[in-house]
């Protein structure tokens, strides 16, 4: 599929861009914390992934991904840093949050896991909203994406020591963060805190 | 009680693997004996836990490419390219004139010289007539001899005058003597013409000289670029 994008095949693009575009949706979002704002910097990475796929030299192509995605999402959060904050939550016709997303739906959990599910990711967002962007894009990549340090290091281009420091700093702050927000959690993961 | 920051950065890295074998050994000593470092470790390895539970988000919609998204991103290349050939085209174009009025470096300097050095010609040869022919030249013939450069017509009547008035000189002193050929030969007093400067020399004052083309195509070449750059911009403007 990459090599019949390389040679302008976009139906071919658009069959990774269907593979990929749940991870780095994801990642777009955790590091934004904006839905609105996620959607563009999705969108924006697979622009940016479609002209720059000559610059792919082999290797992980989760890592390449990620690392243009991260980079739209520097992008966004500058842009968003010159613009008015948006709520964090999306919004109905009538302007008022949603607790639930549609987004946040899977249609094979029962009423009550899907809404606890949105809590505990809701949690860990505001936890992940309170860090610099540089500790949050470095969480996200290790702890939420599962990228190793070696490979979190290429995509943000930082050397081995900078991921190994910022990602303790990182844990440390989500750590206590996540101590105000245990009553949110699921039983088992609540259960830990306590003990 | 609280850890260094330190502390739980060996704990980080030793929970995911990290932690070189030495340093991995000491944390493990340090850890059967300090209590604080032991809850310290619990909360890490529980924060993980919690973090590797996010649930995953599914994308709102698809992200899927159409070819009318494609060239608004393409045309964003070409007002640099335009840009960096205008500026390029410019110091050369700049360049170029220096050198013209500069004065270093003229083509058409070379029929301006061709005119003196003509002059210099006519006029050793004006001395020569002097030597072999006996004829003391006026001061006044000096500029018949240097007209000769403005042109070979003039230079042939220059010629036959000359040739005339040796003649007529060289008869006045030899009297009684038929105008014989014996005592003044006209071969040293007329001479054939000088040769003509090349023509390609003289036709290159008149017309349009290679460095005006040069100049004439770079100022060409940047007004192209200018009117790139403006068309590029506006491409650009249109698509964002």
């Amino acid at each position: 599929m990459i090599q019949d994008s390389l040679d302008g095949d976009l139906d071919a693009f658009n069959q990774i861009v269907l593979e990929y575009q749940n991870m780095v949706y994801h990642q777009a979002y955790r590091v934004i914390g904006e839905p609105d704002a996620a959607e563009d910097a999705t969108q924006e990475a697979f622009l940016s992934a479609y002209q720059k796929l000559h610059t792919y030299r082999g290797g992980s192509f989760k890592s390449w991904l990620l690392r243009i995605v991260t980079n739209a999402c520097y992008d966004e959060l500058r842009r968003r840093q010159r613009q008015p904050v948006t709520a964090l939550k999306p919004e109905d016709d009538h302007g008022e949050e949603i607790d639930s997303p549609q987004w946040m739906e899977d249609p094979g959990e029962k009423p009550e896991e899907t809404v606890q599910r949105s809590e505990l990711s809701e949690a860990i967002q505001r936890c992940l909203n309170e860090l610099d962007e540089k500790f949050r894009s470095i969480v996200v990549l290790v702890d939420i994406q599962g990228m190793d340090y070696a490979s979190a290091a290429e995509i943000v281009d930082r050397p081995l020591g900078t991921i190994k420091s910022r990602l303790a700093r990182a844990r440390q702050s989500l750590q206590e963060c996540l101590e105000g927000f245990s009553e949110l959690l699921p039983v088992d993961l609540r259960q830990d805190i306590e003990v | 009680m609280n850890i260094s920051r330190r502390d739980w950065q060996l704990l980080s890295e030793y929970i995911d693997g990290e932690l070189p074998e030495r340093k991995r050994e000491r944390l493990e000593g340090r850890l059967e004996s300090e209590r604080a470092l032991q809850d310290a470790l619990r909360k890490i390895k529980h924060t993980r836990r919690i973090l590797r539970a996010t649930p995953h988000l599914s994308a709102p919609r698809d992200f899927i490419l159409t070819p009318d998204m494609i060239p608004q991103r393409e045309t964003r290349t070409f007002f640099p390219v335009f840009k960096l050939a205008t500026a390029l085209v410019s110091i050369l174009l700049v360049a170029v004139l220096v050198l013209d009025f500069g004065g270093s470096f003229l083509p058409m300097r070379g029929a301006e010289y061709a005119a003196p050095a003509v002059q210099e010609e006519a006029l050793e040869k004006a001395g020569e007539v002097d030597q072999t022919g006996e004829k003391e030249l006026e001061p006044s013939e000096l500029p018949q001899m240097e007209e000769r450069a403005e042109g070979v017509e003039m230079e042939k009547e220059v010629e036959v005058g000359e040739a005339e008035e040796a003649e007529s000189l060289a008869l006045g002193e030899m009297t009684e003597t038929p105008p014989a050929t014996t005592t003044v030969s006209p071969t040293p007093t007329v001479k054939p013409p000088p040769p003509t400067p090349p023509p390609a020399q003289v036709e290159e004052g008149g017309g349009l000289p290679l460095i005006r083309i040069v100049e004439i195509i770079l100022a060409g070449l940047v007004v192209l670029g200018v009117i790139g750059m403006v068309w590029s911009r506006k491409r650009r403007g249109d698509a964002s």
